[in-house]
This record gives structure tokens, sequence and C-alpha cells, in this order.
């Protein structure tokens, strides 16, 4: 049996992240750390989210 | 994947339970409290490790482990166990979870990789449908109806993370309006040493070469703070300590300006006459202003506040219209934000000189004096932060009445204690201060366009997620809608024929419109009753649990969701459930016995699987009857000489099932207060009823020449005779024969004729081939037709119109 489909909220994060990487005026450094937090499921942790968007966090 | 048998120990309500569904639909009836979401729960913690009605609002103090297991009973003996069918596996998959370690699925290694894809499409809980759920939908209101619809769709976590972004979204916001206002305060610092109004590097770097010329130092071509200084040497009494008395006359001057009294005095009184007007307004005017723009943006067909249908181009312009009469309210908020942006930048010049000058008089150990002025500071401060944050409510600004007197007597001790200073030291005082000034700007700057930056890139991933997530919902729905449609107009068959709905994302939420019989769309409570929208519910979830859960979770429960919707459409819910949905295998539980009937009756249930909970105790959960096909275990209590018991299961099998056969004929029974009918009321009503629709299709046959049907209808009729004369005989035996009467103390072989007169009688009430119960069929209120579900049986009711 395949692996399990996205859940509608993974699939939103995935086709976010695409527009991203091709918006020339998004830092694409912070997309690495974005997609970690997403894949941990912790990108509803907004304190963390913010220091990320900051680029507070190493 | 399908359940084969479900096996239950120790959890939540139920002591010990046996269920073998066999990979088909199951039903679990019982009244409230008897333990049917128990098992929900079960297959929600044996499938996800955690049950779902534990989590959410209201639900803190719950613990899975302290409150799932059964009463007393150990973590390690409370577990769930199923025997599952998979797709592609030709064995059976076992598996278990247990209490103690909730997290861990137990099964055979080798089926781990096939169970994981499962386990995740079920932690998402998709393959449930609650009572609440559906409650929720059905009496929500026009503002919260989107976020139930999303919580129905269990896709409630996108909005959360939607909700997650703009909550950072607005912070950084606040952080970057913070940053500009310090950068502002930073320049306006600068201005005050170079002793300018605006802010301009130019003029700036001018000031630093003037006074590096002073000191016979190079010219700069860059201003920088670390070579604001660079190769210049420092006059020889520069201490500390040292008070620039130029520098502190320019300070107090700032300080003593009359025209700063006068200015904002009049920018104050301008502002507080704008904010009076708009205040003493009741309507609200700015909010107003401000919805009203908001609402321009948001619309479409229908109101963003309300959900009332208008026509796009009318709402436009209706708002329009609205937005004209407020063009006062506008401009007058333009020329407030005008007014207080000159009150700000006049305010934090003052700030600026008033710090320089309590330094000073600190160290000239004018301690009366710094008090009186870091008051006047204060005073000042919370005006200026007040206006920063845009809650400027057009307060007097303070004025430091002696200040001329207080100022004197600063300078004069400086003059006492310093002297004249040299254009050299002059010149050195200028660059130290705006070296310190130019750091502070520096920084601020650096702070600005990294909060600016990060505003930027919030902003363009809030843009990101909400297009992205309008892209897939809207495929979602789109897909989705047309299930939605099919299975609608099924349910409620030539009286929504030509309904149709729109399901598209709005917003933070979904818009839904149902066409309203020729009448336009409308929001679903908008004209529809309270039943439809019950089935529209239903509808929308079993479309979506259909597309969401597709080849992996073939078992979708439905935990007491029938509510208001009426016997004819529960129904058609049947036939939807057992036609439309073929490869899933359902769970339902109901409190609701005419439903657990009708589900049986119609074929979604087979009489096997089929369980009644009753008299719930804590100690041992619920009572439970196996109501499958009750020959079966009269058979078997015959071969065990126990009469009493199959004469037991034979009235309440036959109470049941005749309970069943005059609500789909629309038989007359007496009625009862209680609701509790005999069977010998059931047996009456049924028999008459099922004679009297005999003899009108025959009637009809005749009218129609159709001499083939009538003769068939005549050979039934005869067995049918038969069946009921050996019932007459037989039935009387069977409530004595309950209670061991000493005149009925029958046999075995006595009580053999009385089941196989039951038998032949329960067969004249269904299909051979489909095994459905016959219904009559009726339209506006005349009697049409007496049918199986499959058609195998049809018995015309309607006479030949004579011409």
């Amino acid at each position: 049996m395949p692996e399990a489909p996205q859940s509608i909220l993974d699939e939103i994060l995935d086709k976010t992240f695409h527009k991203l990487e091709d918006n020339k005026d998004f830092n694409s450094e912070l997309l690495l750390e974005l997609r970690k937090l997403a894949s941990d499921e912790s990108l509803q942790d907004d304190k963390f989210l913010t220091s990320i968007l900051k680029g507070d966090l190493p | 994947m399908r359940i084969q048998e479900l096996e239950i120990c120790n959890f939540r309500g139920i002591k010990e339970l046996k269920l073998e569904p066999n990979s088909r639909n199951f039903l679990i009836s019982g009244p409230n409290g008897s333990g049917k979401s128990a098992i929900v729960d079960a297959v929600d913690f044996l499938l996800t490790g955690d049950v779902s009605r534990m989590r959410g609002p209201g639900t803190k103090d719950i613990k899975l482990k302290e409150h799932a297991p059964h009463i007393k009973a150990d973590a390690k003996d409370c577990w769930v166990k199923a025997t599952i069918e998979i797709p592609d596996l030709t064995e059976p998959v076992e598996i278990k979870r247990v209490m103690d370690k909730p997290k861990k699925l137990v099964c055979d290694d080798e089926y781990v990789d096939v169970l994981e894809p499962i386990q995740e499409l079920a932690s998402r809980g998709q393959h449930v449908l609650t009572r609440r759920e559906i409650l929720n939908y059905v009496t929500a209101d026009a503002g919260t109806r989107a976020k139930q619809i999303q919580n129905l769709l269990k896709i409630n976590e996108v909005e959360v993370t939607r909700k997650k972004l703009r909550k950072v979204l607005n912070s950084l916001k606040k952080d970057s309006q913070n940053a500009q206002s310090n950068l502002n305060n930073s320049k306006a610092h600068i201005n005050s040493t170079v002793d300018v109004e605006t802010f301009n590097e130019d003029v700036i770097l001018n000031f630093v070469n003037e006074n590096r010329q002073i000191l016979g130092a190079e010219e700069l071509d860059k201003l920088d703070s670390t070579t604001v200084k660079e190769g210049v040497k420092s006059p020889a009494l520069v201490a500390d300590d040292n008070i620039n008395l130029e520098l502190l006359e320019k300070d107090l001057e700032n300080l003593q300006d009359t025209d700063f009294n006068e200015e904002t005095g009049l920018l104050q009184s301008e502002y507080l006459e704008l904010h009076d007007k708009l205040m003493s307004d009741t309507t609200s005017p700015k909010d107003r202003l401000q919805l009203t723009q908001l609402g321009l943006k948001l619309t479409s067909d229908t109101c963003p506040l309300c959900d009332t249908p208008w026509d796009p181009d009318q709402l436009q312009n209706h708002l329009k219209d609205k937005l004209e009469h407020l063009k006062g309210v506008e401009s007058d908020l333009e020329r407030m934000q005008e007014l207080s942006g000159n009150i700000s930048r006049a305010i934090k010049s003052k700030l600026s000189s008033l710090a320089q000058v309590i330094k000073d008089s600190s160290v000239l150990g004018l301690d009366q004096e710094v008090g009186v002025l870091k008051v006047y500071k204060d005073d000042l401060t919370t005006i200026d932060a007040s206006l920063d944050r845009d809650e400027y409510g057009g307060e007097s600004i303070p004025l430091l009445t002696d200040i001329e007197e207080l100022g004197g007597k600063i300078l004069q001790v400086a003059v006492d204690r310093y002297g004249e200073p040299s254009p050299e030291q002059t010149a050195w005082d200028k660059l130290n201060r705006l070296e310190e000034n130019l750091k502070y700007y520096e920084e601020n700057l650096i702070q600005h366009e990294k909060s600016k930056n990060a505003l930027q890139n919030a902003e363009i991933l809030h843009d990101a997620f909400i297009e992205s997530r309008d892209h897939v919902l809207d495929s979602l729905y789109a897909e989705v809608k047309d299930r939605f449609v099919e299975l609608y107009r099924q349910l409620h068959g030539a009286d929504e024929a030509d309904f149709d709905a729109d399901l598209v994302s709005e917003g933070a939420g979904v818009d839904f419109k149902v066409k309203f019989h020729g009448e336009g769309k409308h929001p679903p409570h908008a004209l529809h009753s309270e039943g439809h929208q019950d089935s529209m519910g239903i509808c929308l979830y079993l479309a979506l649990a259909e597309r969401l859960t597709q080849g992996y979770i073939d078992l979708i429960i439905l935990d007491d969701v029938m509510m208001s919707v009426d016997a004819p459409h529960r129904r058609q819910i049947c036939h939807l459930l057992a036609d439309f949905f073929k490869g899933k295998q359902f769970f339902i539980t109901t409190h609701d016995q005419t439903w657990a009937r009708q589900l049986q009756s119609e074929g979604v249930i087979k009489s096997k699987n089929r369980v009644e909970l009753s008299n719930w105790t804590i100690q041992d959960g619920p009572r439970i009857n196996y109501m499958g096909d009750i020959w079966g275990p009269i058979e078997k209590d015959l071969s065990h000489n126990d009469v009493p018991s199959a004469a037991a299961k034979l009235r309440r099998g036959s109470e049941e099932y005749f309970g069943l056969v005059c609500s789909n004929l629309q038989a007359p029974v007496k009625y009862k207060f209680s609701g509790q009918n005999d069977l010998g009321d059931l047996l009456s009503g049924a028999q008459s009823s099922y004679k009297k629709h005999l003899k009108q299709a025959k009637t009809a046959a005749r009218s129609w020449e159709n001499y083939e049907e009538l003769a068939k209808l005549k050979s039934i009729e005869d067995y049918s005779k038969d069946v009921f004369g050996r019932i007459n005989v037989e039935r009387w035996a069977v409530n004595p024969a309950v209670h061991f009467n000493e005149w009925a103390d029958f046999t075995p072989q006595d009580f053999k004729p009385v089941v196989d007169s039951f038998n032949s009688l329960f067969s004249l009430f269904q299909c051979d081939k489909c095994g459905t119960i016959l219904h009559l069929v009726t339209s506006e209120g005349n009697s049409e037709a007496v049918k199986c579900n499959c058609g195998s049986v049809t018995w015309n009711l309607k006479n030949r119109k004579k011409d």
C-alpha cells in the first residue's frame, strides 16, 4: 500500500512553499527553516515562527 | 481497511464485548448512556492511540490513561483488538492496542508498513461523523456556519494555521511600527543637535565637516558614526563630565521656545475639535468608514457581514453610496493624521533637548531641577507614545510654565562652573554628541530594516498560504460538490430534482449556497428546513469522507447522526448508504429504534450485524442483545429443550419485525400512549393492511386487463390465506410458553409448528431476492404501489382511468 495521501493542510503548505520559492522578494534562506517547522507540525507555534521570520534563529 | 472482528476489554463503559461485523455494515443501537459511543471511541483508540472525544474544548482535566479504562481496570488490562481486512492482502490482519502503551499498535512486523498510512489517515478523523458535528452545523448561525462546515469537513487545522500566521503578521507589523517610531526619535535627536527641522544626511555631513574643520581634521565624504571623530584631536580640557555651554544654551532655547506652545496648542485644539466631532457621533462614523471600505473589498453576491444574498453590482453600489456619505469623515481622519504627525515631530524634538538638559543638570548636581524636568519629560513621553500608537485623544500638550527661570538657573550654574568654552571645545562637544546620536540612529536603522524585511516575509508567507488554501480547498470543494449534489438529489428524489449548490472557499470560511426550488441559491439555513439541512450535512460529509479516505479506510462511522430527517427521507438515506457506498463499511450507532429497524429492513444492515445495548451498569457495562437472525438462535434453544427462551426470542423478534412491517405498509395500529404495542395489535394491523393492498392490487390489475399479474396476485392471496390461517391457530402459543404456565408446558416438538408458522408469515412481507420488507409507495396521499427495494415485488395499486 502506498504512503497515505497528504492531509489538506500539508497540501496547502506544500503549495505555499512552492510559491515562496518562486517569489524573489522572499528570503529563500528562511524556506528550509519553515519546511522543518511544518514537518514538525509546529508551524502553529507563533513565537517560533516569528523568530524565524525575524532571522533570530540559527 | 474494514473490520471483520472487534474485541473490546475494559474500555470506557464497556467491560467485555466482541462484535463480528465480517467486513460488513454494523449497527449498534440503544438508549442514551448505554455505551454506544464507547464502541466508537474504542475503534478510534485502536486506529489512532487516542480518543478524539477526550480532546478539545472542555476536556482539560480529562486524561486518556486515567479516564479511558473501565472503572478500576488497570491500563494493561484495557485494550481493543480487531481483525481487519486490507485490500491487496489475502489474509486478514490482527491488530491490538493496549492502554499502558497507547502509542504502539501491536501487530506482526510484516504489516507495520502497510498499517502506517491507515493510522496516519485515521489520525485525521475524517472517517467519523458525530451527532455533535451535525448538530453544530445545523444550529450554526450565519456568522459561524463557515467554521462549522470546516469542522464538519475536519479541516479546521487549516483555519488554526491561518490564524497563527495572521497573529505573527500582526505582531511583526507592530514591531515594524515600533522600529519606525524609534528611528524617528533618533532622527529627531540628530536634528536637534544639528539644529535643523528636517532630517537630511547631506546637511548632517556638512555639520560634521564644519566642526571637523574647526578641529583641523580632514573633510569626510560619508556619514558614519565610527568616522565622525576620526583623526580629530580632543581639546585638552575635555573631561567626561564636561558641559558645553553653547550646546546647553541651544537645548535650553529649544525648551523655552514659546513658538512650541503656540504651534502645538493650535495643532492640538484643531485635532481635539475633529476628535470630539467623531466621538460625539453615536453612529461611530470612523468604524463605519473602515467597515464599509473593508466590505467593498469583500463583496461578492452576499453581504460579508450577515450572508444576506445581494446582486453583486447592487451591493457594490450600495457600499459606494455609503462611502460617499462618509467622505467628510474620511477627510477629517486624514487631517487628524496630518496634525498628529506635526505634533509628534515637535514633541520628539523637545524630548531630545530635554534629555540633554536633564543629563547636564545631573552633572551640575541640580537635583531639584532634574526632578521637575523628569516629570515634564514623563508627561511629554506619555503624549508621544499615544501619538505613536494612534491612540491620541487630543489631550493638551503639557507645558513647563517656569522653564525660563529654571533654564536661567541651570545655565548660570554651568557658566559659573565651566566658563565660556573655546570654539574647538564646542566643535568637539558637537561631534561627540552627534557621534552618540548617529550610533543610536544606525542601530535603529538596522532594526528598522530587519523588522521591515521580517514583515515583508510574513506578508508574503501569509498571502502565499491564503492563495494556496483557496486553490487547494476550491479544487477539493469542486470535486466534492458534484458528489454532494448527486447524493442530495438521490435523497430527496423528485422534490429536489433541480437541486444544485455552490461550494467555494471565501475568506477564512466556506461559501456554501444551495438552490431552493428555482428561487436562486441561498445559504442552507435561509430557506431549507432543519431536516433538509441535516441531510445536507450528512451528504456533504459522505462526499468528503469518500474523497479523503478512498482506498485506505473503507470504514465510515456515523455516530448517532440521524435527527431531524423524516421517515421517508430516512429510507432514502438507507438507499444512499446501500447503493452509493458499496465499497464502504458503515459502523452506525443510534438511539432511535425506528431508524435502527429501517436500516435493517432496507438491507443496509444484515440481521446478524446488529447489537442492541441496554441496562448499562457501572460494574458490568451495557447488556448486549445480539439482534441477529432470530431463527438460528431459536433452533438452538429448541435443540437444548429451552422452549421459554425460544418463545421469548420469537415474541421479541416478531414485535420488532411487525412493528417495522406496520410502519412500511402504513398499517392502522391501535394507538398507545406508551408507544409499546403488543404483538397482537401489530399482527392484526400487518395482516389487514396486507389483505387490503393485495385486494387493491387485484382490482388495479383487472382495470388494466393484466390477467397474468392478476393470476400471480391470486396465487399470492391463496398462499397468504393459508399462512394467516395457520398463524391464527398458533399465535396464542407464544405468550403462555414464555411463562411456563402449567397448562402450556410445551416440548420442542410442540413448539416447532409455531416457529414454522411465524417463519412463513415473516416471508410473506419480505422479498425473496433482496430480503427487504415490502413498503407502500404513496404520492400526494394516494397509495400507488407496494414494492420491495430491488423492484422484484411491485404491486401496482392505481386503477386505469376510465375513458
